[in-house]
């Protein structure tokens, strides 16, 4: 194997529960986003333009989309031929093979592919981040501050400061301290869970964390407070930029509604560092003769006979006439027919949505279907590949996973 | 249809439509939104499951190049066989070429190394979906030693300089042929695609390229009347030549209906194009747009009504873009009206122009036109 200055390590195992039934058949970083892209996108594209070539993406929750998606890295130019990306779901060895016990577990069992290009540094990231970030400056600081490790922070409000792993430093950069979801915070430097690691400090803590039997095998709750214990010297760097956690219901609307705003410092635009994604050769989109769209993100292969207002619509997706789609994202290749009412909701990829439908229409309530804690602000969700039958309506905060083939005062009247 | 081979013609010997390609082959002209021309056929080839594909350029063939790179787009790029370039070849004998006997003789050890049985010899000016593998079929059925691809055309429809007729018997097979002709009999115009044996075209090439002859259509086709089976194959569904500018117009306009869009673009038949990593349209507040065709990363303020838009276009408040084809990241600033327009790519026009044109007439604004 050639030797690797750093090479990354994608953590990409999460269930991503928080985000229901969007993610019952997928793993998190492959949930769709932005009209074209899917989360991982965002990470891959960050390595590819910050020249890390070697990139191990680790899976273990339903990973088959995600490794189809992924493929041999073209799309991201790391189809390189010494290096590449590489999906690392669990295995088993000669003599045990296991799940992902935690994050760092999941390096743990991994160690020999690091070991396989000799890496100076290793960069951890996580897989379900929306955010634009240059690597190699980071690199250049972990270098710069003679560090061990280097953490990538973001200045959070105060107020959810607790919900973050929270860093003290000094002016030199130099951590003091490290909570993890902290009940009184200290600062509002949050921990990114970004992470250059020196790889041989890197290899001895995951050893003795492996061997440690009270260990959770996390990054932010074993490793790093177990590194910090030890004097050894741990950096803040700070981040400044457009950086969101995708991991709710309600976090996943307001970034892709981010999206469409103006103003917001995140900008999908930009020829220095576009984001790069998976994509087939569709035909554009077509609007039509009584379609009607404003301030939407709209992709290849759409075809709109319908109003559509404030939203986001994947590739392949069809709005029938008279229907209105409003502050919602629609994922790929699913159809609306006519008459449909759809208010702030998330779609899943090719649903069925049959004439006269109603979503989260004002004053409709289905408490059979509301799922509050997954569903907040008032978002209703469609899982993929759910077929809804003519007449049926959803109320608000509902989570709705299987088809509903048909309406209930139907049923009634039959 | 791996026994096939295909050889698509991307030079300039057939037409020119004006100043859209003034510096690009009529195959990389940019069409429905997000293609060049010669996606169509490339991709016919492909679906039919074709993998040996030779495109033989002349001049200007950079943008050409650029499009088609390794192949990859069309699923070409590959170990045996896959896409190969052809541009102008030089030798004592051959001063690059200036006609097709010529230009079909440069690739004769490419011709004579590969294996496959047959050749398709193809236009790249053709819009046109699904329709070789039927076409092949019948070459099969009727043992034939070439086959012409023709479509009907009305009588009365004036044909442009560059058009040739076939004359068929009541079995389809070819008696005469009308080469470059305006004169319309038999309404049978060929298309541009022939099938044939590859041995009896290696043949026909060695023996023009020993007696100096040059036409390509009447050494393919007229000579070999009554000594070879010439079969002809009419093409009934929707396809389109583009031969001039008015063509090249109402091919984009004919996308605006959905019958047309469902057999051109279909997920069985994928047409393939270079993959770009654009960002998704954006329509913004005073965004008004009407049956439209909108390819991605474009930037929408204004009113779009009837027109084709290609990638990164932007169209600031207040415009009204009608009945026009605006090519890639051309941008119209605010308060402008464009009817029957036709804007190459990375034009600018500035505030508060009008450009009207007719239907039959469009403007063409050329490439990287600023309007002040």
């Amino acid at each position: 194997m050639y030797k690797k200055e750093c090479i990354a390590m994608i953590l990409a195992g999460g269930q991503g529960s928080r985000l229901g039934s969007l993610t019952k058949k997928i793993a998190k970083p492959a949930v769709p986003f932005g009209a074209k892209y899917r989360i991982i996108d965002f990470t891959l594209s960050n390595c590819s333009h910050s020249g890390i070539t070697t990139v191990g993406v680790l899976t273990q929750y339903q990973p088959l989309e995600l490794n189809t998606y992924i493929g041999n890295g073209r799309p991201w130019d790391l189809d390189v031929s010494n290096g590449g990306v590489f999906v690392l779901p669990p295995y088993m060895g000669a003599e045990k093979g296991e799940w992902y016990k935690g994050t760092a577990n999941a390096i743990y069992q991994n160690m020999d592919f690091i070991s396989g290009f000799d890496p100076q540094y290793v960069l951890i990231l996580s897989g379900d981040h929306i955010y634009k970030m240059d690597y190699s400056k980071m690199l250049r600081y972990h270098i710069e501050k003679n560090a061990d490790v280097t953490i990538s922070t973001i200045t959070v409000p105060m107020q959810e400061a607790s919900r973050f792993g929270i860093l003290t430093y000094d002016e030199t950069g130099k951590v003091l301290q490290f909570d993890e979801k902290p009940a009184n915070p200290k600062s509002n430097q949050a921990s990114m869970g970004i992470y250059i690691f020196n790889w041989n400090v890197l290899k001895e803590e995951l050893i003795l964390d492996e061997n440690n039997l009270n260990s959770s095998h996390d990054f932010g709750k074993d490793i790093i407070p177990n590194i910090l214990k030890k004097k050894k010297h741990l950096y803040g760097y700070p981040f400044k930029g457009y950086w969101k956690d995708v991991g709710t219901i309600a976090s996943l609307w307001e970034a892709n509604m981010d999206l469409i705003e103006k103003g917001t410092d995140f900008n999908l635009d930009d020829p220095n560092w576009p984001i790069m994604a998976r994509s087939s050769a569709l035909p554009p989109h077509y609007i039509g003769k009584n379609g009607s769209i404003n301030q939407s993100l709209v992709t290849e292969g759409c075809e709109i006979e319908g109003t559509v207002e404030h939203s986001i619509l994947f590739s392949g997706v069809k709005v029938g006439k008279g229907s209105k789609v409003i502050d919602s994202i629609i994922m790929n290749n699913t159809v609306i027919k006519d008459n449909v009412y759809i208010n702030k909701a998330i779609i899943g990829n090719d649903c069925l949505i049959e004439k006269n439908v109603s979503i989260n229409q004002k004053g409709v309530e289905t408490p059979e279907y509301e799922a509050k804690k997954i569903c907040s602000n008032d978002i209703s969700l469609i899982a993929p590949n759910v077929q809804l039958a003519k007449n049926v309506k959803i109320g608000k905060m509902s989570m709705v996973t299987t088809s509903i083939l048909q309406d209930k005062k139907e049923e009634q009247h039959s | 249809m791996k026994d096939v081979l295909g050889i698509v013609f991307a030079d300039e010997h057939t037409t020119k439509i004006g100043e859209l390609t003034n510096r690009r082959p009529l195959a990389a002209i940019p069409v429905a939104g997000r293609y060049r021309l010669i996606d169509f056929i490339l991709s016919d080839m492909v679906n039919s499951g074709m993998i040996n594909i030779a495109v033989v350029t002349q001049n200007n063939y950079h943008s050409l190049m650029d499009h088609l790179g390794s192949g990859k787009a069309w699923n070409l790029s590959r170990k045996k066989y896959g896409l190969y370039l052809f541009p102008p070849y030089a030798s004592a004998d051959n001063i690059g070429h200036d006609n097709r006997i010529d230009s079909l003789y440069s690739l004769l050890s490419y011709l004579k190394h590969s294996t496959q049985q047959y050749v398709i010899l193809s236009e790249s000016n053709l819009v046109v979906n699904a329709t070789l593998r039927n076409a092949f079929k019948h070459h099969l059925k009727t043992n034939a030693d070439i086959t012409v691809l023709y479509e009907t055309v009305d009588k009365n429809e004036v044909a442009t300089e560059r058009d040739s007729f076939i004359y068929t018997n009541e079995k389809n097979e070819v008696i005469d042929i009308e080469i470059n002709t305006n004169y319309n009999e038999s309404c049978k115009r060929c298309i541009g695609v022939y099938i044939i044996d590859r041995n009896q075209l290696i043949h026909i090439i060695e023996n023009c390229h020993a007696r100096g002859k040059t036409g390509y259509l009447m050494n393919l086709i007229s000579r070999n009347i009554g000594r070879l089976n010439i079969q002809s194959y009419p093409i009934h569904v929707y396809m389109r030549r583009i031969a001039t500018i008015q063509d090249f117009y109402q091919v984009n306009m004919d996308i605006l209906d959905a019958k047309v869009r469902e057999r051109l673009f279909n997920n069985e038949h994928t047409i393939y194009t270079k993959i770009k990593d654009t960002i998704p349209t954006a329509y913004l507040e005073n965004a008004r747009v009407k049956n439209s065709f909108i390819a991605d990363g474009c930037e929408i303020d204004g009113v779009v009504e009837n027109s084709i838009i290609f990638r990164g276009v932007k169209i600031k408040k207040g415009t009204l873009i009608k009945n026009s084809i605006i090519m890639q990241q051309t941008e119209v600033e605010q308060n402008c009206v464009l009817e029957n327009v036709i804007a190459d790519k990375l034009v600018f026009i500035h505030e508060g122009k009008t450009l009207i044109g007719t239907q039959d007439f469009p403007i063409i604004i050329p490439k990287e036109k600023v309007i002040l």
